[in-house]
């Protein structure tokens, strides 16, 4: 849990929808701030305040900071902590926020970023990767229990090991909601070079090997490069027969029709 | 090493339409870089087994690559010098449609320099225009 005291200015905002995208020209970011115990209501934050003081900060997005929402002359303090940060997915910009008011007293649920620490015995020695399985781990406890994040020490992975979340060590007063089975670190062998992979083949007439490409990948590796697969229509609709049939036409018509 | 159905329920599938932004498959989900394509389009299962193995060969022995997009959709093509007509053209290779947005490889386990320079040359095989990108 951060000790620190964080307080955000925002404003209520009428610019609703499509015309919230308006707030960007001036530094701002649509968000809207909700509860059990406080109604939705719709305000704009000033981006880099809000990226400087709780994304930067040691707990991140679990930060529990107090929202000073001014609507007309009235202003209301509210704590509250970011459940949701939508991004543009191309460029990763903010484009809204979902701010949860908080009751110091509930249990709320939030996930908790993972941090390995170490580097594994099977990356040392045996050249393996390490793969980072779970980033983030649900969990359940009252706002002001909530660790900034989970250290886990790696350093004693060999190649081919795991971690799991039932491998965690939480305090007691934290329920862990992920699937006790979900990797959380793993050792595995390094990606290879590969030797020629299979590829698609379609049959003569065009079909995708009538059902299998595999069949025919197969069959052309058995050494027949010059023989064409057989239409394998056997147990096909006759309008299916049909339609491959005259797809064998054209595809054997090389030479421009005679008009 | 690259994906592609064994079997398809038809023989010949419309193209559909590419337009918006990626709805799914535009976070990073497994490594920690990603290769993600700026623009629309199609790649065929040559040019995502191209680009993986221009990845893993530049990695060499470090690195975990995986493959974020799944040709499954089949592209047909009609002889050449054939004339209009005769109906829709024989079914070529398995194809991948891939919106703005989507990530196609991911990497993990080797550092930012290698990644950059691997994701480089993969990029070179890919018919899109793509970027390189980090885990927030």
């Amino acid at each position: 849990m951060t000790k620190e005291q964080v307080e955000i200015k925002a404003a209520e905002r009428q610019a609703l929808g499509k015309k919230a995208k308006k707030l960007k020209a001036s530094g701002q970011i649509p968000a809207v701030v909700y509860g059990r115990k406080f109604p939705a209501t719709a305000i704009a934050i000033d981006l880099k305040e809000f990226t400087k003081k709780v994304l930067q900060s040691d707990a991140g997005h679990n930060l529990i900071f107090n929202l000073n929402v001014a609507a007309g002359e009235k202003s209301k303090n509210v704590p509250v902590i970011t459940q949701q940060v939508q991004r543009n997915p191309l460029n990763g910009e903010i484009i809204h926020l979902d701010l949860r008011h908080i009751v110091m007293d509930e249990a709320i649920k939030t996930s908790v970023p993972v941090e390995l620490i170490g580097t594994p015995i099977g990356v040392k020695d045996s050249g393996g990767v390490l793969v980072h399985g779970l980033r983030e781990i649900e969990i359940k406890c009252l706002p002001g229990n909530i660790p900034d994040k989970f250290e886990i020490d790696v350093a004693q992975l060999a190649i081919n090991t795991s971690l799991h979340v039932s491998d965690l060590k939480a305090a007691q007063e934290i329920e862990v909601l992920s699937d006790p089975a979900e990797m959380i670190a793993n050792v595995s062998p390094p990606t290879k070079e590969e030797e020629a992979a299979a590829q698609p083949t379609f049959a003569a007439e065009g079909a995708p090997a009538e059902g299998t490409a595999a069949e025919a990948a197969a069959s052309a590796a058995a050494g027949k490069p010059g023989e064409k697969a057989a239409p394998a229509t056997a147990g096909k609709p006759a309008a299916e027969t049909k339609s491959a049939a005259a797809g064998a036409t054209a595809g054997k018509a090389s030479e421009p029709k005679k008009k | 090493m690259v994906l592609f159905p064994t079997k398809t329920k038809f023989r010949k599938h419309q193209r559909g339409r590419l337009r918006g932004l990626a709805a799914a498959g535009c976070t990073l989900n497994f490594g920690e870089f990603g290769l993600q394509a700026v623009e629309g389009g199609y790649l065929t299962t040559n040019q995502i087994e191209s680009a993986r193995k221009a990845l893993t060969h530049y990695l060499k022995r470090g690195g975990k690559v995986w493959v974020r997009t799944l040709a499954d959709k089949i592209k047909t093509a009609r002889p050449a010098e054939t004339r209009m007509g005769g109906g829709k053209g024989a079914p070529e290779a398995f194809m991948a449609p891939v919106k703005r947005g989507h990530i196609i490889f991911e990497l993990g386990g080797t550092t930012m320099e290698d990644a950059k320079a691997a994701f480089r040359l993969a990029s070179f095989k890919l018919p899109l225009t793509t970027r390189f990108m980090v885990k927030i």
